[in-house]
């Protein structure tokens, strides 16, 4: 591997941002917190130890820490301009809405993993090695919170 | 397909679909900012932290110079090497029996036996010293002096077998320092440098 971790940044810029998206919200403060998050990694690129694992996991610890500096909640709705679609575009829309509202009714915790696996796209086992649990104890803990989920988007849509 | 499993596809599918997708204009703009620290950045063969690391080594081995610690350290190394010599290849006895002449007028080649309360100094016997006094000199003083140096004492016992034996008292040279807390100072800037450095990197 590497030592430049961020030797091809587009596909890391995606992936960070999905994450991040995903645990606050798609929007400017995803944006800012991703672009925060890789301006810290450029000031600290020295730290990355390729042995300790990929630059993918080492950006998303940046990620989490900088979330947690911020203390953010503020979950941003949907661009307006997104929202005004018609047809395939605005079942999207309404179902990405659901799913936004379902996510946040979720814990920390469960938000966190249903994040970094649909968001950040990472293998139980990168999941694992991040939050310092077992591949198998992730893939249960996953199973459970996206049963949560389904449990919360059933509850919206009966509202 | 069995419904729970239907259910959990349809579900991932879902959070796959609607995963957020990062405006292009905001991956322009971090990949810029890459490529533009990529190329800012050049060979750093002399890091400050490099620099930093040398001067540092060469001022200590400065002050250690200019307090004659450098030389002290051979000659110890000397005593030690030389101590694992003796012990590892000791002087044979050559005679374990003598005969009365040889107690009185010594061996051929050898100068004589010492009294039982002299000690063998320059090839010459002189009186022991008490136990709180060590030759200075060639005359008995109270102890004091340089801390932590060696001394050389011929021994009384068989001819020609000598021991060096150590102060042992664990104090370091020139300061007086207590070795153990030295040591132990050592051990704590390691551990603490090691904290920081976890503590650094957790929080990046």
């Amino acid at each position: 591997m590497s030592g430049d971790p961020l030797a091809h940044p587009e596909r890391l810029i995606r992936q960070v941002y999905a994450y991040v998206a995903y645990r606050i919200g798609a929007g400017s403060e995803a944006e800012d917190v991703t672009s925060e998050t890789f301006e810290r990694a450029l000031r600290y690129q020295g730290s990355f130890d390729p042995r300790k694992g990929t630059p993918l996991a080492w950006l998303l610890g940046i990620a989490r820490s900088t979330l947690a500096g911020r203390r953010l909640r503020v979950h941003e709705q949907l661009d307006a301009e997104a929202a005004v679609g018609a047809g395939d575009i605005e079942d999207q829309v309404a179902a990405r809405l659901d799913l936004q509202a379902a996510l946040e009714r979720l814990d920390e915790r469960d938000q966190e993993l249903i994040s970094l696996r649909y968001g950040a796209d990472l293998s139980s086992k990168q999941i694992g090695k991040l939050l310092g649990l077992e591949p198998g104890a992730v893939d249960v803990s996953l199973h459970r919170a996206r049963s949560r989920l389904r449990a919360a988007l059933g509850e919206a849509e009966r509202v | 397909m069995p419904l729970y499993r239907r259910d959990r596809d349809e579900l991932e599918r879902m959070l796959q679909r609607s995963r957020p997708e990062a405006p292009e204009a905001l991956v322009e703009s971090i990949v810029a900012r890459v490529d533009a620290t990529a190329r800012r950045r050049p060979t750093m063969l002399f890091s400050p932290s490099r620099i930093f690391a040398l001067v540092l080594t060469l001022a200590m081995f400065g002050a250690l110079a200019s307090f004659g610690g450098i030389s002290y350290a051979a000659s110890a190394a000397q005593q030690a090497v030389s101590a694992v010599k003796r012990v590892s290849a000791p002087n044979p006895i050559v005679n374990a029996v003598r005969t009365p002449a040889q107690d009185e007028y010594g061996v051929p080649g050898r100068p004589p036996a010492c009294k039982k309360n002299q000690v063998r100094v320059n090839g010459k016997c002189v009186p022991k010293c008490k136990s709180n006094q060590r030759r200075f000199n060639g005359k008995c003083a109270r102890r004091g002096g340089v801390k932590g140096a060696s001394k050389t004492i011929i021994s009384s016992g068989v001819e020609g077998a000598s021991a060096t034996i150590s102060s042992g008292s664990g104090n370091l040279p020139f300061t007086g320092f207590d070795l153990m807390l030295v040591i132990g100072g050592g051990l704590l800037l390691v551990l603490v440098g090691g904290a920081l450095r976890r503590f650094s990197v957790n929080r990046e």
